[in-house]
């Protein structure tokens, strides 16, 4: 006897938003990640670390629960190798906010006074183009359950443009952040300059991933 | 000759058991997958599931269950070779039935993808081969009845990939979602009491006396459609969309529309599986009934008792009451990612490829039907996910339960002609 119900499976589309929350999570404690180190606040810097780590931990946990329950004898309403792209880029985010905030705390890295009104404001523009990518993830989400309608797909292009345009003021703030750097170069210790000149551009990848990611599930919505 | 004036009761009381169970076997699994959509789709409790079931799967097999009945026992095999021998004919149709309830058992607790449907077919033709002769076989019905195997899911698929679609063009792309839902809704349910009584009630149930002629019956599924829609809007009426409804509250109040309409869809699926799947149990018995209580003459007129068409639904009910609904528990609790708008194109879609079957008298499983229908509306983007490998096991079913289910009713077939001979 064949059991109708052995033909449902688990949506993979509910643990791919939940992913994005966990990378979103790892992501939003870099502000105030990098407030504590500027402060010395260490109790405060190693809890935030934590909660960076954990968030990224729990998304590779998701990560690999979606990859698992995903065989090729899935029939999903866009492509196996769309989802598994969209789900790569979503992780590379969070393993750069580790890495950022690993490199933050290994060497203690402090930026000059001038320079740190700036940088809070790019980290901010950051935090905002993930927030958006988890705003999409969840209409996403929302898009599957309604059979792709009209209005969820115009909604999520409207958002996915969104992200772009934050991306590319994230950008603009970068390029300003790296010429300060380097009119100040003479003045800082040349190893950190070298490490923030990295670092600028780490932190833009969080927003470079985002934005791919977006793109990616565009391509999707337009089928 | 003699030995059936000689052993009559036993064949009779024979076929009567192993008819109940079969039905019993039908009740116990397949309703589950009938209704399994209804409940899955939480339109309708677990409860009411039960009492539709009951009382639909009655319906169908008592008012519809006739012409597939037909078909299985006399449409398969041409009985001209052995008119001067009618006890081959009982030795073989009981032999189908052990056959088919064996292989059920069977695959049931290996937990294999099998049609009730395609074992009876495949044991009937296997004793036909082997105890008459290849020419015994109605080949091109048999070839009707296999085509139909592959036709119908496909049938059912393309409808509730086109229902899947009209739902997302007119109602949930539209401006007014929730509004259209409502001003739409009597026209989706005059659909579904419309094509099922039309199906039905096309030229007359013969059996209960109800003669109409084409135009007839056209004008009663007409009527019944209305009333059907007019019903169905009543209770549609009730439901309001709360004041500064956000997109999430106005999903949810046309998923509640559509959980309205599925009650009506749940009835004919249920209708409709019983008017199918009723003729498993009961064909090959009422074959043995037949000859035996006409004295060993294989008549090909004989009409169908009609309490035999009672016990057959009887035997249903009493599967789905002792057995049944623990499957249809277990299959709801498993579907948790159809919304009634899904479930409703799903259901509709397979009632009406299976009462169309059905009614031309063709047996096709309904269960395969309604996995054709599932992945109708996962084409039309209606699904987050699906198993395609439960595809694969009905191909490989198809391919093992018809020699399986020959070879067993062939074995059978001999045992039961050296017992009583």
């Amino acid at each position: 006897m064949i059991n109708l119900g052995s033909i449902f499976v688990k949506s993979p589309f509910k643990p791919l938003r939940e992913h994005m929350k966990k990378v979103h999570e790892s992501v939003a404690p870099l502000a105030p990640f990098m407030d504590a180190l500027h402060e010395g606040n260490d109790d405060r810097l190693k809890q935030l670390r934590l909660e960076i780590q954990e968030a990224e931990e729990a998304a590779d946990q998701i990560k690999n629960d979606i990859r698992n329950h995903l065989p090729h004898s899935l029939f999903l309403p866009i492509d196996r190798r769309d989802l598994l792209a969209v789900l790569d880029m979503q992780d590379s985010i969070a393993d750069t906010a580790q890495d950022i905030s690993d490199l933050l705390e290994l060497r203690k890295m402090k930026l000059p006074n001038e320079m740190r009104p700036d940088l809070m404001n790019y980290v901010g523009v950051i935090e905002k183009a993930c927030s958006l990518g988890y705003s999409i993830s969840v209409d996403f989400e929302a898009l599957v359950e309604s059979g792709f309608g009209k209005h969820h797909t115009e909604k999520i292009v409207t958002m996915i443009d969104e992200v772009g345009q934050v991306e590319s003021e994230a950008d603009d703030l970068e390029n300003q952040l790296i010429r300060k750097l380097f009119q100040m170069e003479t003045e800082m210790n040349a190893v950190d300059v070298v490490f923030w000149y990295q670092l600028f551009g780490q932190i833009g990848d969080i927003a470079d991933y985002t934005e791919k990611m977006a793109n990616r599930l565009r391509l999707l919505v337009a089928k | 000759m003699e030995i059936l004036a000689d052993y009559g009761n036993t064949f009779i009381i024979l076929a009567v058991v192993l008819g109940i169970f079969m039905t019993w076997g039908i009740g116990a699994n397949d309703v589950a997958n009938a209704m399994g959509t209804s409940v899955g789709a939480k339109a309708i409790s677990f409860k009411q599931a039960i009492l539709i079931a009951a009382v639909f799967e009655f319906a169908g097999a008592f008012l519809a269950g006739g012409h597939v009945t037909k078909t299985i026992r006399k449409g398969i095999i041409d009985p001209t070779p052995i008119l001067n021998s009618p006890d081959i004919l009982v030795f073989g149709m009981l032999a189908a039935l052990l056959a088919a309830a064996i292989w059920l058992a069977v695959a049931s607790y290996m937990g294999w993808p099998v049609s009730t449907t395609h074992s009876i077919v495949g044991a009937i033709v296997g004793f036909a081969v082997a105890g008459i002769g290849v020419d015994a076989v109605n080949w091109s019905k048999v070839l009707t009845i296999v085509v139909s195997w592959g036709v119908s899911p496909v049938l059912g698929g393309t409808l509730a990939f086109l229902l899947m679609k009209s739902i997302q063009r007119f109602i949930l792309d539209a401006e007014t979602p929730f509004k259209n839902a409502v001003k739409f809704s009597p026209f989706y349910l005059f659909l579904v009491g419309f094509l099922i009584s039309l199906v039905t009630l096309f030229k007359g149930l013969k059996h209960l006396n109800l003669e109409l002629t084409g135009p007839q019956s056209f004008l009663a599924a007409i009527i019944f459609g209305v009333l059907v829609a007019i019903m169905g809007k009543m209770i549609v009426a009730k439901i309001k969309l709360p004041e500064n409804a956000s997109v999430a509250d106005e999903v949810s109040s046309i998923e509640r529309v559509f959980a309205v309409m599925m009650v009506f869809t749940a009835c004919s699926m249920a209708f409709a599986h019983g008017s199918n799947d009723v003729a498993n149990g009961i064909g090959p018995m009422a074959a043995v009934v037949d000859i035996v209580r006409n004295g060993g003459q294989v008549a090909q007129e004989s009409t169908l008792p009609m309490w035999i068409l009672l016990v057959g639904g009887g035997g249903i009910v009493f599967g789905l009451a002792t057995y049944g609904w623990k499957v249809m528990k277990t299959i709801g609790t498993k579907i948790t990612e159809l919304t009634p708008t899904r479930g409703f194109s799903a259901e509709l879609a397979a009632a009406a490829t299976v009462v169309l079957a059905s009614r031309t008298g063709i047996p096709v499983s309904t269960t395969h039907v309604a996995v054709g229908c599932v992945l109708g509306v996962g084409m039309a983007r209606g699904l987050g996910a699906l198993n395609l490998r439960v595809v694969g096991g009905i191909f490989t079913s198809w391919i093992i339960t018809l020699p399986v289910g020959a070879a067993l009713s062939i074995f059978f077939f001999f045992i039961f002609k050296t017992i009583f001979t």
